[in-house]
């Protein structure tokens, strides 16, 4: 992999982040009059001109005083220093410390989903794709017409409905002692998988479908490459075919699904955390968004597209080692 | 003199759209030591499907049937694909058309050279790399030191056409099958890849199975020619014969169809209408159809393979008869 790419990668990568923050910044004030306006007390007997006074008090001590720009120039030499302000939450907690805490929680949702996906992804999909036109293949091919067309909130609904009301197996909606009495033992992980159950599950049923389509898709057409016919000629072993030939041509495709995956990791599971009342970024965000909680609400998505933007680097730098061709244009 | 390659009535047949087709009917190919015999015919005639089942890689969908294969001397007609695999690349190779993509893209050229020797020989990763550049250095290749360090994508058409070509000879094999392996080429570099292999082929003296459509590529390089029409041979012979006296119809055509340097023709004789649908094959001869000399024996039943008084092989009730 040559240096230039690496650099060219990192530099678009930044472009698009500061893309972002601008966006973050500006498109919630888009149609707002004054975003202050619901944190001035009641003006009372005040004369107006002590009302004016009091509110430009009220737009400072919210960091929203000045011009859209000079927010804006203000906003992004604290976000260059790491500063993501303090949220409007009683107690002016720092949005970082906000993130920080729920983090955890949708990471375990997410990449818990996002292993178990690729496991038995790769592994149904390999399977498929040695037994094409079986009846595994054929399932998978139905079973991801469904997957695409039903969206995994409404699979979270139909778990949530049966299996946690009707059938009352599993919790369908988070018990709250979990976060606040959470420790390192036994006791408290078997806890929180208990009830994270659901909410895995109804992301994990797309992923795994998605994950094992692309993987026969890839390993099929790879198999059918004249190369491989060429390395048979040559006399290598199958086990050689397979390993050196198949699977790493046929990784390519599955390292861009899993780079897509990593940037849905912290923002693609709101919803699903909506529905299952789970404690994460995503029900943070729709608290921040119910309150006008600005700073709070530029801290989640500006986190949200870095971790995505990360991702898609991680991916592309993945790419350019597994496959020399990809290089800068 | 040995044979290196022996196929007796070969058949190859697969499905396609709930369809039959008969890709190879039956087809006899012997191919003598040193020597280069050429397989001729249309695109979907059946000789690819030949050449990939000479060596057992025939697609799997595909049902291969024959009575006999010997490479070498080697009965190898019931050998399973973990015994061929130990023939493959040492005793038998192949050179295939399109270099691009019968390379492995994420690769370099150096390692996929490595894998033959470290496949046939039991040898160390240095001796390979050594044995390797030495390989690429006998197709021409410049600077092969830094080359077996490329990958393919990285090597111009004719380059990436001479490794294929030095894989094929990597080690010494008594036979190489080499489908189509300038097709992809431009002209200029078709004629120094053609050089090279019938270089080689003199030079290690290896058997050569030539499978083209392209009958100025046999002209310069075979010493017998079999022409398949169909999945057929419908005429076989020594080259310079075949050449000069075509005995069958459809040999006769697709000679009309070349253009020469040397020859004064106004035109090019076109042979009319096209192969037959694989599926469904005309009843008879399959030629007939196209034929300008079909009698009516010709539309009931195949002719066989016959040997004429010259030694000639040709499949045709008419063969001879016929003047221009």
């Amino acid at each position: 992999m040559k240096n230039t790419y690496i650099i060219q990668r990192i530099l678009y990568t930044l472009f698009i982040f500061a893309l972002v923050v601008t966006l973050c910044f500006f498109i919630p004030r888009i149609g707002v009059e004054d975003p202050c306006a619901r944190y001035y007390p009641a003006q009372g007997n005040m004369s107006d001109e002590n009302y004016e006074m009091i509110k430009e008090l009220t737009r400072q001590q919210y960091g929203l005083d000045g011009s859209n720009w000079s927010q804006y120039v203000r906003y992004v030499k604290n976000l260059l220093k790491g500063d993501l302000g303090t949220s409007y939450q009683a107690g002016s907690p720092k949005v970082w410390s906000l993130i920080a805490q729920r983090l955890p929680w949708t990471l375990v949702l997410s990449v818990s989903s996002m292993l178990i996906s690729l496991f038995f992804g790769i592994l149904i999909g390999a399977a498929c794709a040695a037994k094409r036109g079986g009846m595994a293949d054929r399932m998978l091919m139905n079973a991801s017409t469904v997957t695409t067309a039903v969206p995994s909130f409404f699979i979270a609904l139909l778990l949530s409905f049966f299996l946690g009301f009707q059938l009352e197996w599993l919790p369908a909606y988070t018990d709250q002692n979990m976060v606040s009495e959470f420790a390192w033992n036994l006791k408290s992980v078997e806890m929180v998988a208990y009830n994270a159950a659901l909410p895995v599950l109804s992301t994990v049923v797309g992923g795994i479908v998605s994950y094992a389509q692309s993987t026969r898709n890839s390993v099929i057409a790879v198999a059918n490459e004249n190369f491989i016919v060429t390395a048979k000629a040559k006399g290598v072993s199958q086990n050689g075919v397979v390993y050196k030939h198949i699977l790493r041509n046929a990784l390519l495709p599955i390292v861009t699904g899993l780079g897509m995956g990593l940037s849905g990791l912290i923002g693609g599971s709101v919803v699903i955390e909506k529905i299952f009342n789970w404690q994460g970024i995503g029900m943070l965000y729709l608290e921040a968004n119910n309150n006008n909680d600005y700073p709070l609400m530029m801290g989640i998505m500006i986190f949200m597209a870095a971790v995505a933007l990360l991702g898609n680097l991680i991916t592309d730098l993945c790419l350019g080692l597994l496959d020399p061709r990809v290089t800068v244009e | 003199m040995q044979n290196a390659i022996e196929v007796k009535n070969l058949k190859v047949v697969f499905p396609d759209r709930g369809r039959m087709i008969r890709a190879v009917e039956g087809v006899d190919l012997t191919v003598k030591k040193g020597e280069c015999l050429a397989l001729v015919g249309e695109s979907g005639c059946g000789k690819s499907m030949t050449s990939l089942s000479c060596m057992k890689l025939q697609p799997s969908l595909a049902a291969v049937r024959l009575d006999q294969l010997c490479i070498c001397g080697e009965d190898v007609t019931d050998y399973t694909d973990r015994q061929m695999q130990a023939l493959r690349g040492s005793k038998i190779s192949m050179i295939f058309q399109d270099a691009l993509t019968a390379l492995n893209p994420v690769m370099t050229i150096g390692k996929q050279m490595d894998e033959i020797y470290r496949c046939h020989e039991k040898i160390s990763k240095k001796e390979a790399k050594m044995r390797s550049i030495k390989a690429l250095k006998a197709v021409g290749i410049p600077d092969a030191e830094l080359r077996y360090h490329a990958f393919p994508h990285e090597l111009s058409g004719g380059m990436r056409q001479r490794v294929l070509i030095a894989m094929a000879f990597a080690c010494e094999p008594e036979v190489i099958i080499a489908d189509e392996p300038t097709t992809a080429l431009d002209v200029t570099i078709q004629a120094q890849i053609l050089e090279l292999l019938s270089k080689m082929q003199k030079e290690k003296q290896t058997a050569l199975l030539l499978i083209t459509h392209d009958l100025s590529v046999v002209r310069s390089m075979a010493d017998r020619i079999a022409v398949m029409y169909s999945g057929k041979i419908v005429e076989e012979a020594p080259a310079k014969e075949l050449l000069e006296n075509p005995l069958h119809p459809y040999t006769k055509g697709l000679m009309a169809a070349v253009a020469r340097l040397d020859d004064d023709k106004k035109e090019f004789v076109q042979i009319p209408g096209h192969l037959p649908d694989p599926a469904d094959k005309p009843a008879g001869c399959y030629f007939h159809p196209r034929c300008p000399y079909a009698a009516t024996a010709c539309k009931k039943a195949m002719p066989l393979l016959t040997q004429n008084e010259q030694g000639r092989k040709v499949r045709c009730y008419e063969a001879g008869k016929f003047k221009e």
